[in-house]
């Protein structure tokens, strides 16, 4: 499967979009700081008063959207009138692993503190999977498809694949793709647990954070501005038969298992989400705009997806 | 035009019944009451019964990691499938499956107890915890089985079965894999219940959908699943095509996060994006498998799109019988819509009985013949997602 890769758009936890090109570029990792991804920059593209009922799972979905949109068209946003550079026809995909956590946290309080006869309605209805893409269709006035996968197995990939086949199918004529996952204090203590159980020796601090595409199809290519991917998934016999020399990226928690292979990848950040190989494909676009070609591998189960970037130069 | 997938077998569970002959023929001539179960009544002003699905139908055989109720209605529902299509370990080690599985609360992370002894700064058991990540819907089926294709939950809400459907066969078309185990699946969650009777949308009697005294929905639990097959694979294996998948459409209302467009506006263009991708117009289809939750908003505008699309066709709905099973709702009535244009018979709507000048249809309320070979199904969905697809009849 090819798509075009039109526009990049980062909203993550100590992580900005110039910190993630230098770290393509110098082979740089960078550590998070145990923060929570910096959202206040989406009051500039929708009045504040309007994001009032707006999650962090939502907000970082959105921030990174409309970024993406910007990156495509190399425009800015100045502030809330400044109509976002939207194209036509446009779907929207949305994976992540776990979802929107803390919205279905603050529904569960709802219950635990006011008894079922009060819980929150409101908080219910936000903790539902689909409604932070839900939520970025309403505010980009989309009434294109939309979808949500949510999986911890391959969720690039899978996600790929979906964009591929609307492209192809010619329901949308571009993807706003999405990856995203966030931090909550239960999942932290919980992955502490476990680590701790299986006596693990390698703790990879958890991430959080949402990073956009978007997509078209290949033959667009005067509107590739990052070349095109080309993405399968294959058995890890064939993993180094389809390697590149240079400019392998991939998230943290996968380095030990490709080293096996014989394959020595970067990744861009220390943390652990499932969606992080959304943050190393964003990394691996970067690299492969100047080095005209890099790849970005997510495992999925037993397997590995490859998605292949390629410039124009190349 | 896309081009026709076939469906070579089928798995259900429900209230209904255990398998898909059975949950058919309960639809026909049988009954199903929803109870009110203890797990699932809070007060006296939150009451609604459920539909639930008989322990004894569904293996309780433990496992290492403890499967949730929602894995083990799809493994229920996906045995009887890859039994009917003689899927042997041999094909499966050879051909390319992909999974495409939709649910709403099965990916959920719907742990009151372990989230409220942990919030009190206890260590709570992490088996739950595990029981979740190894639980992922199509992740955890694709594992079961060893299908080594492409692996996709779906999380659309209410149209999530409806859409791994659709996504199902547009990975057969694309050539990604060779067969999809498709569907969706859910079980009763007492999270769920409480957030739609907290949106005041659960009936206190047995669901009456497009009934003038409707009152709401009851919930439901079920699974079920759609072998779809590339024509190769089909020849290969010399299996019977009992329907196939033409078009299907997908759109967003882009209105409210929880009440569909007015004028069902995502509806009407999912609906026209189906017809269209199936190169079929609106005379063209039999009957239609209706969303029909029950609730005053759903039947309303459901209705009124479908009288100015269909204003004659018969419309057909199956909550009545199963309850609103969420992310399983657009699988199971997309195996009911299949076994109805194989049998000739449109299954009743159970527990309509007074027309509503203001949802402008009457579904059918009797068992009735038909000799159809087109029929639709749609589901409206949280978010104001809209699907439609849009089923032909296959060998008999």
């Amino acid at each position: 499967m090819r798509l075009a890769l039109t526009g990049i758009g980062l909203a993550v936890a100590d992580l900005d979009i110039i910190q993630l090109k230098e770290s393509s570029l110098t082979g740089k990792t960078y550590q998070p700081q145990n923060g929570k991804t910096d959202t206040a920059d989406l009051n500039n593209y929708f009045p504040p008063r309007k994001l009032r009922r707006v999650d962090h799972f939502t907000r970082m979905t959105m921030l990174a959207a409309c970024r993406a949109l910007h990156d495509h068209t190399g425009t800015i946003q100045e502030d809330p009138k400044t109509p976002l550079p939207q194209p036509e026809e446009m779907g929207i995909i949305l994976s992540t692993g776990y979802g929107p956590s803390e919205t279905i946290f603050d529904f569960l309080d709802s219950i635990i503190d006011h008894g079922p006869s009060c819980a929150s309605p409101l908080a219910f209805s936000h903790s539902v999977h689909n409604i932070p893409a839900a939520t970025l269709s309403l505010f980009l006035s989309s009434e294109s498809p939309y979808t949500t996968l949510c999986q911890t197995h391959a969720p690039l990939v899978s996600a790929l694949n979906t964009a591929a086949c609307w492209i192809n199918e010619k329901r949308v004529k571009k993807v706003l793709l999405g990856l995203v996952d966030e931090k909550t204090p239960l999942l932290e203590n919980n992955t502490e647990r476990i680590l701790n159980n299986k006596k693990s020796s390698i703790h990879i601090p958890i991430g959080e954070g949402a990073v956009f595409f978007l997509l078209s199809a290949p033959d667009q290519s005067e509107d590739a501005k990052y070349g095109t991917l080309e993405f399968k998934t294959v058995i890890p016999d064939a993993l180094t038969k389809n390697m590149l020399p240079h400019g392998v990226f991939t998230p943290q928690r996968s380095i030990k298992k490709l080293k096996k292979h014989g394959i020595k990848p970067h990744t861009s950040i220390n943390a652990d989400m499932p969606t992080a190989a959304g943050i190393e494909l964003a990394a691996a676009a970067s690299y492969a705009k100047k080095n005209t070609q890099a790849m970005c591998i997510e495992r999925a189960g037993m397997n590995y997806g490859l998605i292949k970037i390629k410039t124009d130069q190349s | 035009m896309d081009s026709p997938v076939s469906i070579c077998a089928t798995g259900c569970i429900c209230a209904a019944g255990d398998t898909t002959d059975s949950c058919f023929e309960t639809m026909l001539d049988g009954q199903v009451f929803p109870t009110f179960e203890p797990e699932f009544s809070y007060d006296g002003t939150m009451q609604s019964p459920v539909f639930t699905v008989k322990q004894e139908w569904v293996d309780q055989t433990e496992s290492i990691a403890p499967l949730t109720e929602t894995m083990r209605l799809l493994f229920k529902a996906a045995d009887e499938a890859i039994s009917q299509a003689g899927l042997s370990p041999e094909h499966i080690q050879k051909i390319n499956i992909g999974t495409c599985i939709g649910s709403s609360t099965g990916a959920s992370l719907n742990f009151k107890t372990f989230y409220q002894k942990w919030r009190e700064g206890q260590k709570p058991d992490l088996e739950i915890i595990h029981s979740y990540l190894h639980c992922n819907p199509a992740t955890a089926l694709a594992e079961k089985y060893s299908f080594c294709g492409p692996v996709q939950t779906v999380t659309n809400a209410c149209s999530s079965g409806t859409d791994a459907i659709g996504l199902g066969a547009s990975w057969i078309r694309q050539g990604l894999c060779d067969v999809v185990i498709a569907g969706g699946a859910d079980a009763l969650s007492g999270i769920s219940y409480t957030g739609f009777s907290r949106l005041m949308i659960t009936s206190p009697h047995a669901c009456k959908p497009f009934d003038k005294n409707r009152q709401g929905l009851n919930l439901g639990e079920g699974a079920a699943i759609l072998v779809l097959v590339s024509e190769k694979i089909r020849k290969q294996l010399g299996l019977k095509t009992l329907a196939k998948v033409m078009g299907y459409g997908t759109c967003c209302d882009a209105y409210h996060l929880t009440a569909p467009h007015p004028e069902g506006r995502g509806l009407k263009k999912a609906i026209h994006e189906a017809l269209t991708r199936s190169d079929l117009s609106a005379d063209d289809i039999a009957f239609i498998n209706v969303h029909g939750t029950g609730t005053e908003t759903n039947d309303h505008v459901e209705g009124t799109v479908l009288n100015k699309i269909f204003p004659n066709t018969p419309l057909t709905g199956v909550k009545g019988f199963t309850g609103h099973t969420l992310g399983a709702a657009g699988a199971i009535e997309a195996v009911m819509t299949i076994k109805s244009l194989q049998s000739g018979q449109i299954t009743p709507t159970n527990g309509f009985s007074e027309h509503d000048p203001n949802t402008h249809i009457t579904p059918v309320k009797t068992k009735t013949a038909t000799n159809a070979q087109y029929a639709m199904s749609n589901s409206l969905a949280f978010g104001g997602n809209n699907s439609a697809i849009v089923f032909k009849r296959g060998e008999k």
